[in-house]
C-alpha cells in the first residue's frame, strides 16, 4: 500500500513539473513579445530600442531562454514564482487572492453537475416508461448544446435584469453565486450524465444484479445498493478530469458574470504573456489536478471490491 | 434473460415522444426569453432634478477593463488612465473644446524660443493626501522616474515615449520647475496635460520610493487628486473616496473645493449586455463602453447618453508605401475613394461616432476637413484610377496587373466592437471595384506579434492613437519615429526628406497660427499628395447614465473626471 | 397483457438480425429519429450546396436593411451590415461542419489510438503515455488553443485543430479505461487460450468492445467541438471575417442580445437543434448495438 502511495505521489509530482516546463515552452513558442505587450499597442512601433532593452532587462527577458527556465524552475521549487509582469505583484498572493472564488465556483458547479447527472441517470434507469427514459436520456445532449456564454447572458437578462432575483455582477454573497453555478454546471453535467446513464444500464444487466434480482430485491434497492456504487467509479474519474478543466475553464462564466477568478486571470495573463503568472497558475491547476486524481486513485480500491482484490495481489495498474 | 426483462419493463410500446416535449419546452423558453428581452422596461419615471449640486453619495460606475496596478503612471488600458486621472493631477489642463492648454498645478509657464526648455510656476497650496507638499522637487523626482524608470524598484520607463529627449528638471526655487529637452519638443506643453495611457500624474515622494510590488497596495499610492484610493480588487472593482481639503481643480472647470461625491465604485463588467442590463436595472448609475446598438434603446428609456470622440487620430488604414500592391499610389487612392461612408454611418456607427473626414479627429487643433475632396465615396473615379494604372479586371472580378492580383492584406485589432463590421463593410465595397481586401482582425497580443512583420507582410495596418495634439502625426508617421506607412527609399515616388520635414515641423512651434498651417500641410501630404492613409471612423467614448447623475467631464483625451460629478438623489 | 406480449415480441425482434423492412417500419414509429436524420441531412445539404437553400448571399450587405427582425423574407433577420442571417447560417454550415468533423477526428483518432496503445501495452508504455496525457489535461486548454491559433494563424482549420488537440487527452483516458476493463473479460482470456495472437485479440475483441464508450464520447464531442469553436470566438479567436461560422455568429450576436435577441438566439437555436439531433442519432445506434 505504501509503495502504491509513493508511486502515485511520484507521478503527481512529475505531472506538475512537466506542466511547468511545457507551459514555459508554449509561452516561448507564441510569436508575441512580452515586452511589446507592456506598451500601448498603437505605440509599439514607436518605442525607442533602448527603452525596450531596458524593460526587457528589468524582467530578465534578455537572458538566454534556458537560463530563464532554470532560474524560474529553481525559484519555483522554493515556492517563489516571481512577480507578475503586468502588475508587479508577487504571483503567489495574486493567485491566492482569486483562488477561493474560483474554487467555490468550480467545486459548487461540479457538485451540482454530479447531482444533476445522478438524478438524470437514476431517472433514466428507474423509469418504467420508455418515453420518459428517452426524454431523460436526451437531457445530457441538450445540456451541452448551448454555448455557456449565451446561456449565461440569457439567464442574466431574464433573472437579473427583468425579474431582479439575483445580482448581475461581482461577488456579493450566496445569491450572486446561483446563476454562475447553474451556468457552469449544466454543460459539465452532460458528459457525466451520459457516462452514468450508460454504466448504470451496463451494471443493471451484469451478473451480480441479476443475482440480487433473483433474490427478490426491488428495483430501487438494486439501484441504490449495487448499481450506484459500481457505476459511480467512471463518474468519479471523469469528475477528476473535469475539475482541472473547470478551474481554468471557468473563464467564460467568470467573464459573463464579472467575477474575479483564476480563469479570467489566466486568460489575461496568457493574453499579455505574463510568463510568471501563467506558470504559477498552471502549476497550481496541475497540482490540484494531480491531487484530485491521487485522491480518486486512492478511493477507487475502496469502492470497487474487484480492484481491491487486484491491489492486494499486486496487479494494480 | 435481460432482453426478456427489458421487454417486460417496457410495458408500453416504444414511442419517442420526448423530442416533441423537449421541442415545445425549448420553443417556450426561447419565446419567453425573447419576450422578456424585448419587452423593455417601463419608463423609470425619475424626474430630472437640475439645479444646485448635491453633496454626497456613491457613484456606481461600470466599465470594461480593470486596473492591473493602482500605479497611475503605469498602464495601457482605459480603466487605468481613467482612475489615475481622479487620483492624480497634472501640471496643466487642456481645454477639450478649444485645445488650449490652461493652468492646473502650474499657474503659469513660459518656454524658450527653441522649445527645449519649459519653465512652470507651480501653485503653492497643493498637498498630497499624505500631507506632504507639492513642489518643484516633487516635479523633478516624478519626471526623472517617469522617463528613466527605476530598475531596482522594478519601475518601467513609462514616460520615455511621451517625453522623448528629456534631459532633466531644474529647480531654481521651491515653486519653479524647468524641464529641459535635447531637441525642440513643442508637443511637451500638451504632454504636460496628458491624461491617457501612462500619464504624467504626480505621485508623492513616499510613493516614488516604493517598488512596483509595494505600489500594488492602493493605500500607499498617494496623489494630489480629488479622490484617494480606498480599495483595489483586480478583475472586480476599484473604490475611490473623496479627498478632504481638495481645492485645486483645473480653474477652467470652475469647480471650487472638494468633489461632490463621497465615493466612486468602478465596477469591471466585461460583457456589453451585462453593463447595459446593470444600468437599466439600477445596479449601476453610469456605464462607459456602451454597445453601439444599446445607445438608442437606453436613450428611449430615459437614460442620458454622453460621449466625446477619442482625440488624436481617427481609426486609420495606414497604407504600406513600399509593399506591393499598396506601393502604387493609384491603389492607395482607390482605397480612399472606394468605400461607402454612408453605409458605415448607417449600419456600424451611431450618432456618438462619426465617419473620419481627416486623419486627425475634429477636436485636434489644426484639423482640416477632407470629406469633399480625397475622402469621398467615388467608385467610378477609383475604378478609373486603377484602369489608368494598368489594373485590369480578372476572371473573378479582382483586378490583375502583370499577372499579380490586387490583394490587399489588412492587420487590425479586434478591441473595439465597431472595428470588424466597419472593415467588413469596406471589404464589401472594395470588392465591387476589384480590390480583394483580406482581413486579419485579431486580439492585441497577436496584433503586436504580427505588427513586427508589418513592413514586409501587411499592406494595411488599422489602428488609432490617442493624443490631442497635431504632433501626433509626426509621432505616428514621421519616418524616423512611428513611420506608419513605412516611407523609405524603396517607396516609389515618395520624397522621404519631404515627409520628414513636413511632419517634423509640428514640433518646432507653439504659435497657433503657424502650427495650424503646418498641421494642414502635414494632412495634405498624408492624405492627398502621397495618399498614405485611409481614415475610417472616429472612435468615441460613450457613457450612458441615469438622469440623476450630473457633471461627468470628458477631458481632451476623452477620459473622465468626476470632481464635478454629483447625484441629485445624493445616495 | 396483450400489450406486454406485443412489447415482448418487439424486444425479441430487435434482438435478432432484422430485415430492412422491419427497420424502416420501426423508423416510422420513431418520428423524432426521422426528424433528427432530416435535420442532419438538411444541414449537410446546407454545407454541400448552400445555394439551393437560400437566395441571399452570405456576404452581400444592404446598408438599408441593418438589424431587420425575422420575417418571411429574412427568416433569421439580418445582421448589422444588413446581411441575411439565415444565409449566413446556411453558408456557415460548411465552415462549422468541416471544423467540427476535423476536431472530432483529431481528438477521436489520436486519442483512441493513444488510449488503446496505453491500455493494451500496459507496463512502462502505459505509464509513460498516461503521464503525458495527464500533463495535457493539466495545462489550460485555452493556452493550448491560443498557441495553436497564434502560431499557425487564424483560420477555421487551425481553430478546429486547436479544439481537437485539446480534447485528445480525455479520449485517451476513456479509451484506456475501457481497454483495461475489456482485457480482463473472460472472452478475451479465452481468445488468448485459443492461441489467437496479441494483435488478433486486439483487433477482434478489444477494439470493438472498447469503442462503444468512446463513440458515445465522440458523439458528445461533436457538440462540444462546435461549442468550443464558439467559445474561442467569444474570447476573440474566431474565424477571419467575413467568413460565416455558427459559433462566431452566436458569439458576435451576444452583444446585441438585449436589443436584437434573434441575432444570437436563432443561430444558437439552430446550433442546439443540430447538436441534439446528432446525439439522438448516435444514441439510436448505440441502442441497436446494445440490444
Amino acid at each position: 500500500m505504501l509503495r502504491y502511495l509513493a508511486l502515485k505521489i511520484g507521478r503527481a509530482l512529475f505531472v506538475v513539473w512537466a506542466a511547468f516546463s511545457l507551459t514555459f515552452v508554449l509561452l516561448f513558442v507564441l510569436p508575441a513579445d512580452p515586452v511589446d505587450l507592456l506598451f500601448d499597442p498603437a505605440e509599439v512601433n514607436a518605442v525607442p530600442p533602448e527603452v525596450r532593452e531596458q524593460v526587457a532587462a528589468g524582467y530578465g527577458f534578455d537572458r538566454p531562454v534556458i537560463l530563464q527556465y532554470l532560474t524560474r524552475l529553481g525559484h519555483a521549487l522554493t515556492g517563489d514564482f516571481g512577480t507578475s509582469v503586468q502588475s508587479g505583484r508577487p504571483v503567489v498572493p495574486t493567485i491566492l487572492d482569486v483562488l477561493p472564488s474560483t474554487l467555490l465556483l468550480a467545486a459548487g458547479a461540479l457538485a451540482l453537475a454530479l447531482v444533476i447527472a445522478f438524478v438524470i441517470a437514476l431517472a433514466a434507469t428507474s423509469a418504467r416508461r420508455a418515453w420518459v427514459r428517452d426524454l431523460v436520456e436526451a437531457l445530457p445532449s441538450g445540456a451541452v448544446s448551448v454555448p455557456v456564454f449565451l446561456s449565461g447572458i440569457l439567464m442574466l437578462q431574464i433573472f437579473s435584469f427583468r425579474l431582479g432575483w439575483f445580482p448581475a455582477f461581482g461577488d456579493r454573497g450566496a445569491r450572486s453565486l446561483v446563476l454562475p453555478l447553474i451556468t457552469l454546471a449544466i454543460p459539465v453535467s452532460g458528459p457525466i450524465a451520459q457516462l452514468l446513464v450508460r454504466s448504470f444500464a451496463t451494471e443493471f444487466r451484469s451478473g451480480y444484479v441479476t443475482t440480487s434480482w433473483a433474490k427478490g430485491a426491488t428495483r430501487g434497492g438494486i439501484i441504490v445498493r449495487d448499481v450506484f456504487r459500481n457505476a459511480g467509479l467512471p463518474a468519479l474519474t471523469i469528475a477528476g478530469i473535469t475539475f482541472g478543466n473547470l478551474i481554468a475553464g471557468s473563464v467564460i462564466t467568470e467573464t459573463v458574470f464579472a467575477r474575479q477568478g483564476v480563469g479570467r486571470m489566466t486568460q489575461a495573463a496568457i493574453n499579455t504573456l505574463d510568463v510568471p503568472l501563467v506558470q504559477g497558475t498552471v502549476v497550481l491547476v496541475a497540482a490540484g489536478f494531480a491531487l484530485i486524481n491521487l485522491i480518486v486513485d486512492l478511493i477507487y480500491p475502496l469502492l470497487d471490491p474487484r480492484l481491491r482484490a487486484a491491489l492486494a495481489t499486486g496487479r494494480a495498474a | 434473460m435481460s432482453d426478456l426483462r427489458t421487454a417486460i419493463e417496457r410495458a408500453t410500446p416504444r414511442r419517442k415522444r420526448w423530442p416533441w416535449v423537449a421541442g415545445a419546452v425549448a420553443v417556450l423558453l426561447v419565446a419567453g426569453g425573447g419576450f422578456a428581452l424585448t419587452r423593455g422596461d417601463a419608463s423609470t419615471g425619475r424626474a430630472a432634478v437640475a439645479g444646485a449640486p448635491v453633496h454626497g453619495g456613491t457613484l456606481q460606475f461600470a466599465l470594461i477593463d480593470y486596473q492591473r496596478s493602482p500605479d497611475p503612471q503605469w498602464g495601457t488600458n482605459y480603466a487605468e488612465s481613467l482612475i489615475g486621472n481622479n487620483v492624480t493631477d497634472k501640471l496643466t489642463w487642456q481645454d477639450p473644446d478649444t485645445g488650449e492648454v490652461t493652468p492646473w498645478l502650474a499657474e503659469s509657464w513660459e518656454y524658450n524660443k527653441d522649445l527645449t526648455e519649459f519653465t512652470f510656476h507651480l501653485r503653492r497650496d497643493v498637498t498630497f493626501s499624505d500631507g506632504s507638499p507639492f513642489d518643484s522637487e516633487v516635479v523633478k523626482a516624478n519626471f526623472d522616474q517617469y522617463v528613466h524608470g527605476d530598475e531596482k524598484l522594478g519601475i518601467n520607463p513609462n514616460g520615455a515615449i511621451l517625453l522623448p529627449g528629456y534631459i532633466e528638471t531644474l529647480t531654481p526655487d521651491r515653486y519653479t520647475a524647468v524641464v529641459r529637452f535635447e531637441k525642440p519638443l513643442a508637443s511637451f506643453l500638451q504632454a504636460s496635460s496628458f491624461t491617457a495611457n501612462a500619464q504624467p500624474g504626480f505621485l508623492s515622494p513616499s510613493t516614488l520610493k516604493l517598488s512596483a510590488e509595494e505600489r500594488t497596495d492602493p493605500k500607499k499610492v498617494i496623489g494630489t487628486g480629488p479622490f484617494v484610493y480606498e480599495s483595489w480588487q483586480p478583475q472586480v472593482k476599484t473604490v475611490l473616496v473623496r479627498r478632504k481639503g481638495y481645492n485645486w481643480a483645473p480653474p477652467a472647470l470652475k469647480h471650487r473645493g472638494e468633489a461632490y461625491l463621497d465615493r466612486i465604485v468602478f465596477n469591471t463588467i466585461p460583457e456589453a449586455s451585462v453593463r447595459t442590463g446593470s444600468l437599466t436595472s439600477g445596479a449601476v448609475d453610469a456605464t462607459l463602453d456602451v454597445g453601439t446598438t444599446d445607445e438608442k434603446p437606453l436613450a428611449d428609456q430615459g437614460f442620458k447618453i454622453i460621449y466625446r470622440g477619442v482625440s488624436g487620430t481617427s481609426i486609420f488604414f495606414n497604407l504600406n508605401s513600399r509593399l506591393f500592391p499598396t506601393d502604387d499610389i493609384a491603389v492607395r487612392r482607390a482605397i480612399q475613394l472606394g468605400w461607402d461612408r454612408e453605409a458605415i454611418r448607417k449600419t456600424v456607427l451611431t450618432g456618438s461616432y462619426s465617419v473620419a473626414t481627416s486623419v486627425l479627429a475634429p477636436s485636434v487643433p489644426g484639423y482640416v476637413d477632407y470629406s469633399g475632396s480625397v475622402l469621398r465615396y467615388d467608385p467610378e473615379e477609383a475604378g478609373r484610377l486603377l484602369d489608368e494604372a494598368g489594373w485590369k479586371e480578372g476572371p473573378d472580378g479582382i483586378r490583375v496587373k502583370d499577372g499579380r492580383k490586387l490583394v490587399v492584406k489588412l492587420l487590425g485589432i479586434s478591441n473595439l466592437v465597431a472595428n470588424k463590421p466597419a472593415y467588413e463593410s469596406i471589404q464589401q465595397d472594395l470588392k465591387k471595384i476589384g480590390i480583394d481586401l483580406r482581413l486579419t482582425v485579431v486580439p492585441i497580443p497577436d496584433y503586436t506579434a504580427l505588427l513586427t512583420k508589418a513592413k514586409t507582410d501587411w499592406n494595411v495596418v488599422a489602428a488609432n492613437r490617442s493624443r490631442n495634439d497635431p504632433a501626433v502625426l509626426n509621432l505616428q508617421y514621421g519616418p524616423a519615429l512611428g513611420n506608419g506607412s513605412f516611407v523609405t527609399k524603396e517607396s516609389p515616388g515618395i520624397d522621404v526628406d519631404e515627409v520628414t520635414r513636413t511632419l517634423g515641423r509640428l514640433e518646432l512651434t507653439l504659435d497657433p497660427a503657424t502650427r495650424k498651417q503646418y498641421a494642414k500641410a502635414a494632412q495634405d501630404l498624408l492624405l492627398d499628395k502621397y495618399a498614405l492613409v485611409n481614415p475610417v471612423y472616429n472612435p468615441s467614448q460613450v457613457i450612458a447614465h441615469a438622469d440623476h447623475v450630473h457633471g461627468i467631464i470628458f477631458d481632451a483625451q476623452s477620459r473622465n473626471h468626476f470632481v464635478d460629478t454629483w447625484k441629485s438623489n445624493g445616495k | 397483457m396483450t400489450v406486454e406480449l406485443d412489447a415482448l415480441a418487439a424486444g425479441r425482434r430487435a434482438g435478432f438480425a432484422r430485415p430492412i423492412a422491419g427497420r424502416l417500419g420501426e423508423l416510422t414509429r420513431q418520428p423524432i429519429l426521422v426528424a433528427s436524420w432530416l435535420v442532419v441531412l438538411v444541414v449537410i445539404g446546407w454545407a454541400v450546396a448552400p445555394g439551393l437553400f437560400t437566395s441571399y448571399g452570405p456576404y452581400a450587405g444592404d446598408a438599408s436593411a441593418s438589424f431587420l427582425p425575422p420575417s418571411a423574407e429574412h427568416w433569421f433577420g439580418t445582421d448589422r451590415l444588413g446581411r441575411d442571417l439565415f444565409a449566413r447560417s446556411v453558408y456557415g454550415a460548411q465552415t462549422t461542419l468541416t471544423a467540427t468533423l476535423l476536431a472530432v477526428l483529431i481528438a477521436f483518432g489520436v486519442g483512441t489510438l493513444v488510449g488503446l496503445i496505453a491500455g493494451f501495452a500496459g507496463g512502462i508504455v502505459d505509464t509513460a503515455v498516461m503521464r503525458v496525457i495527464d500533463v495535457f489535461l493539466a495545462i489550460p486548454s485555452l493556452l493550448l488553443a491560443m498557441v495553436v491559433v497564434s502560431v499557425l494563424g487564424y483560420s477555421t482549420q487551425n481553430i478546429a485543430l486547436a479544439v481537437g488537440i485539446s480534447s485528445i487527452a480525455s479520449f485517451a483516458r476513456v479509451m484506456r479505461a475501457q481497454v483495461l476493463a475489456v482485457v480482463t473479460q473472460d472472452y478475451v482470456k479465452a481468445a488468448y487460450g485459443l492461441g489467437v495472437g496479441r494483435l488478433g485479440v486486439m483487433l477482434r475483441h478489444v477494439v470493438p468492445n472498447s469503442l462503444s464508450s468512446v463513440i458515445a464520447l465522440a458523439a458528445l464531442e461533436i457538440g462540444t467541438a462546435v461549442l468550443a469553436v464558439a467559445s474561442l470566438g467569444f474570447l476573440g479567436y474566431g474565424a477571419p471575417p467575413p467568413q460565416p461560422e455558427w459559433g462566431l455568429l452566436v458569439a458576435e450576436g451576444r452583444d446585441y442580445v438585449a436589443v436584437h435577441p434573434w441575432a444570437s438566439i436563432l443561430p444558437g437555436a439552430a446550433l442546439a437543434v443540430v447538436v441534439i439531433a446528432t446525439h439522438r442519432i448516435s444514441t439510436s445506434y448505440r441502442k441497436d448495438h446494445r440490444r
